[in-house]
This record gives C-alpha cells, sequence and structure tokens, in this order.
C-alpha cells in the first residue's frame, strides 16, 4: 500500500488572498441579504456571538489580581505554556476549510478602536446585526480548569478587561459575564462587582461545572440574580473528558452530542429539582444547544414525570410547561430542510416569545438572520421578536441600531 | 448566450477562479483536464462557495477483517469547500457530498483560442 503523504492544500496555498484577510470582503454575501431583506428596518439583536480573548490576553492578564498568577501569565509569552486556560483538542476550522480562523490573524484593523470592536463591527454591519452581545471563545472551557483559583482570577480578569475596553467603548456590544460558579462565594462577589457596568445584560455559565447545577451551595446566587432581574445564561460546551463523550473519537461526534447533552443535564436537573418554583422571576437562557433537543426532553421528561410525579415534589406543571417559560439562542439551528419538523419546534417551544436570535459567529456553524427572517412559517411579528425584540425584553435594554441602517433609513 | 470570463491561463488545477461576468460571480475551475463554472452563492446559507479551498475528497480504508486502517485523500474527486460552514460540493458535478440532491448552479463553459466563455 502507498504510504506517501498525497500533496493537498494549505489554506494559504489554496487561497492566496487570505494574507489580505478581509471580514467584509468574506461576508459580503451576507451584506447582500441584509440589504435584499431589508433589514435596515429590522432591529436586530445577537444572542451569542464570540471574539478571540486570546488575541488581547496580554492586556487581560494585566487586570489580575493575584501578582503572581499575573506574572506567571505574563512572563511565559503565551496563554498556552503558562496553564492559565484549558487547551481545548479538535479542530474547530476543519484543517483550514473554514478560512476566516486561519485568516483572521492577517486582517488589517486601525489602532482605534480597539480590534475587537472593529473586528466586530465588520461581521456586524456585514450580517445585519445591530447589537451584540459577545463571548469569550476558548475561556468557555475555564469551568473546567482544575484549579480553582485560576479559574476566578481568569473570569475577574476578562470581565475587567471586557468592561473597560470594550463595553464602555462601545454601545453596540454587550456581554453576560463570565461567572464562576464552581466557586459560589466568588460568584457573588462578581455578581456584586459588574452587574452595574455598562453593558453588562447577565451573568454566563458554561454549562461545565463540577457540582451539578442544583447544589445548595448554588442557591443564594440564583436568589442574587433574580433579585437583581437578571438572566442566567447557560452556554454549552463539549467536554471530551466527560466519561460518555469520551467514547467519542471524532470532533463531529462529541461536538454534535456534547453541544445539547450538557444543557440536557442541567435542564433536567434544573427542573426535577425545582428550581423554577424556587426562583419563578429567575430568567434563563439555554445557549447554543440548537433546538432539537428541546422537544426531545420536552417530550421525554413530560412522560416520566406523569409516572413518577411523586419524584419531583417541587413541580406543580408539567416540565415542558416550565420549559416553554424558558429561553432559548437559535443557533446551530438544525433541520433547516424540513421546514414542517421546524414548524413544530417552533410551536412547542412557543418561538415567538421565547427565542432568540443568535449568529455564534465566527464559528463554523454560525447562523445568518435569514435562517429566521426566511422561515415561511413566521409572521412579520414573530420575525421582529426573535430576531431582537425578545432580546431587548430579557435583557432589559434599549434598542441600539447600527450606522448603516440609519443613514439607509433616511435615505 | 455565451460571455467571455477569462483567460484560460489564469485559472488552474487546484485553486477557483472567481470572476464577475455581467453582474454574476463565477467561480471557474480545472480539474482532470475540463472547466467547470458555478455561481457562487452557496445553496447553505449563500456563502461564497467558489473563494474556499479546494480538497480532495476524504475516505476512510478498513483491513479485510473490518479493521479501521487509515483515512486517505482521493484526489480523482476534487472538492470546492465553502469558506463559511464547510459544505464540500463535487468539483465535476456541482453536488453537495453530504446530499447529492443539493446542487450548485452551474453554467457551460467553453473554451475557443485560450478564452474561456461561460453561457449565461
Ligand atoms: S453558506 Fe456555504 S457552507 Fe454554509
Amino acid at each position: 500500500m502507498d504510504r506517501r503523504q498525497t500533496a493537498v492544500n494549505t489554506p494559504a496555498q489554496a487561497d492566496p488572498s487570505l494574507a489580505e484577510f478581509d471580514t467584509t470582503k468574506l461576508l459580503r454575501n451576507a451584506s447582500r441579504q441584509a440589504q435584499d431583506r431589508n433589514y435596515k428596518d429590522f432591529f436586530i439583536c445577537d444572542v451569542d456571538s464570540h471574539h478571540y480573548e486570546t488575541e488581547a490576553m496580554g492586556e487581560i492578564l494585566e487586570y489580575i489580581d493575584d501578582p503572581v498568577l499575573r506574572h506567571l501569565g505574563l512572563s511565559s509569552g503565551n496563554v498556552g505554556r503558562s496553564g492559565l486556560l484549558a487547551q481545548p483538542i479538535g479542530s474547530q476550522d476543519m484543517a483550514g476549510r473554514v478560512n476566516r480562523y486561519p485568516g483572521r490573524k492577517f486582517e488589517k484593523t486601525p489602532e482605534k478602536p480597539h480590534r475587537d470592536i472593529t473586528m466586530a463591527h465588520r461581521w456586524m454591519d456585514s450580517l445585519g446585526v445591530d447589537l451584540a452581545c459577545l463571548f469569550p471563545t476558548p475561556m468557555l472551557l475555564l469551568s473546567t480548569h482544575p484549579q480553582p483559583d485560576v479559574e476566578v482570577a481568569m473570569a475577574r480578569a476578562y470581565n475587567r478587561w471586557l468592561c473597560e475596553r470594550i463595553l464602555e467603548e462601545d454601545p453596540r456590544i454587550c456581554s453576560m459575564v463570565y461567572l464562576p460558579l464552581n466557586e459560589p462565594e466568588a460568584a457573588l462577589s462578581v455578581i456584586e462587582e459588574f452587574h452595574h457596568r455598562k453593558g453588562v445584560t447577565g451573568f454566563l455559565v458554561t454549562s461545565n461545572q463540577k457540582r451539578p447545577i442544583h447544589d445548595n451551595v448554588n442557591m443564594p446566587v440564583f436568589a442574587r440574580l433574580e433579585e437583581l432581574g437578571m438572566p442566567l445564561g447557560l452556554h454549552a460546551i463539549y467536554n471530551w473528558a466527560d466519561q460518555s463523550l469520551a467514547q467519542t473519537n471524532k470532533f463531529i461526534s462529541v461536538h454534535a452530542l456534547g453541544f445539547t447533552f450538557c444543557n440536557i443535564i442541567h435542564m433536567t436537573n434544573w427542573l426535577m429539582n425545582g428550581m423554577p418554583e424556587r426562583f419563578p422571576k429567575l430568567k434563563t437562557i439555554w445557549i447554543e444547544s440548537g433546538l432539537a433537543w428541546i422537544p426531545f426532553l420536552m417530550q421525554r421528561l413530560d412522560n416520566e414525570y406523569m409516572m413518577r410525579t411523586s419524584e419531583a415534589p417541587l413541580l406543580k406543571r408539567k416540565p415542558s410547561d416550565y420549559m416553554r417559560e424558558m429561553f432559548y439562542t437559535s443557533q446551530p439551528m438544525e433541520m433547516v430542510n424540513n421546514a414542517e419538523a421546524l414548524e413544530l419546534t417552533f410551536k412547542m417551544i412557543d418561538a415567538e416569545n421565547q427565542l432568540m436570535y443568535s449568529s455564534d459567529y465566527p464559528h463554523w456553524d454560525m447562523d445568518l438572520p435569514s435562517t429566521i427572517y426566511d422561515l415561511p412559517f413566521l409572521s412579520e411579528t414573530a420575525k421582529r421578536k426573535i430576531l431582537g425584540e425578545n432580546a431587548l425584553k430579557v435583557f432589559g435594554v434599549e434598542p441600539v441600531m447600527s450606522d448603516w441602517k440609519l443613514k439607509a433609513q433616511k435615505a | 448566450m455565451q460571455k467571455f470570463a477569462l483567460d484560460a491561463k489564469d485559472v488552474v488545477e487546484g485553486k477557483t477562479s472567481v470572476v464577475e461576468v455581467s453582474g454574476t460571480e463565477i467561480g471557474i475551475a480545472l480539474h482532470q483536464g475540463k472547466y467547470y463554472a458555478y455561481h457562487n452563492i452557496c445553496p447553505h446559507q449563500g456563502g461564497p462557495v467558489c473563494e474556499g479551498m479546494q480538497m480532495p475528497r476524504v475516505t476512510g480504508e478498513f483491513t479485510d477483517s473490518g479493521s479501521f486502517d487509515r483515512h486517505n485523500f482521493d484526489t480523482s474527486e476534487m472538492h470546492l469547500v465553502c469558506p463559511w460552514h464547510g459544505w464540500e460540493f463535487d468539483v465535476s458535478t456541482g453536488e453537495a457530498i453530504g446530499d447529492r440532491s443539493i446542487k450548485l448552479k452551474s453554467f457551460p463553459v467553453s473554451q475557443r483560442d485560450g478564452k474561456l466563455y461561460v453561457e449565461l
């Protein structure tokens, strides 16, 4: 058998223009969609988008309180060697096939505003997004870090950097900031430090926690968020070290299952332990698990609940009744070729009132606003709610329109 | 109607050339001596499908006893890879590899005097 290496394209060979990579150019077909669909008259909020905070890690590390950890991060010259962030395994960019991953480092930006703001505005303007809720990328795995003090220090430093360098500077970017729920006392102090900061619309836990979500130690944190009226976001991730996911051998497998599995576990615990009855005003947002898992879990839990009602004594209604009152982000929306299945899913989750558009840009499975806008079974009112108005209500913020839309409205 | 697209020498194997012909963006690829032309709009979410990498089909090989042996590239089947989400399309048919009923919009290509023309 011939075992020689077959020559194949590297991203740079296949596309020398990567050296002049430009998000606006990559997304010009998205801009055309925005024009064709008249998004100038639509307020669009993206409830789950990302940046690569590792690109600004030198700045972020400066915000660490602990001088030894700060020195550790800054002295080693790169995050990988410092051990301050967990390093995910898996080829998100499909070996360069999704070229914005290798290309972004070549993208030129002016000195001001901050590069993260310029990069965000480029994709936001192309997609037609007015307000983006921005989350980190590698730090989504921070909750798996074995050192609790590192998780807390990094969470605080990142939140401070984000508030000061990005949210203060730009009205079109908001965030639900990192909540180190593995350390509930620290989580409470993070809430106190950041809940009033400009652009902070809630708090985010990544869906891989060392304790179950319903653990009693978490209750003061949920009580405080409820009191403040701020939503709790549960952002899915995959954790290849998870016992059942460890049996998968492909990124497609661990990603497809992991991103729903973690929220399925949290949601089941949340319901069976009566959390919606204990914190009836606490809004929860279930992020980046797609939509197909919701009808599955509604059916599964309702069916068992009817037989084993006494095992969930805090519940006063069926699990699906509570789930229908929670909030969900749309991406990655499955079944786009099966409108019938999608329509039923939308009905089952009361999407018109509970669903919020999200792109997940710049990640490889991002969704454009047209994934919602083009759905034939949605009314104009439903589209407006899902694409923006629901988010405004959940976050309690006013709409901020992008400049190009304001100009286009006047023209 | 046939329209001039670009000089044949400007299209090389393994790299799709994108040109605008009468306001339509078209990607032209050369594979095993034949030219193919596709609309630069992906049927998934509308990405610039012709601006991504070309990659050979990835195959999986297993032994006579059924054990997995290794992956390989099959360069006889090249794919246009859409840079937005990675959908792959067979260069010679325009079909999506994951669902061959989904196809890129194609245009007939002809070559005369070293120049390539597409039928719009
Ligand atoms: S738009 Fe081409 S793969 Fe999604």
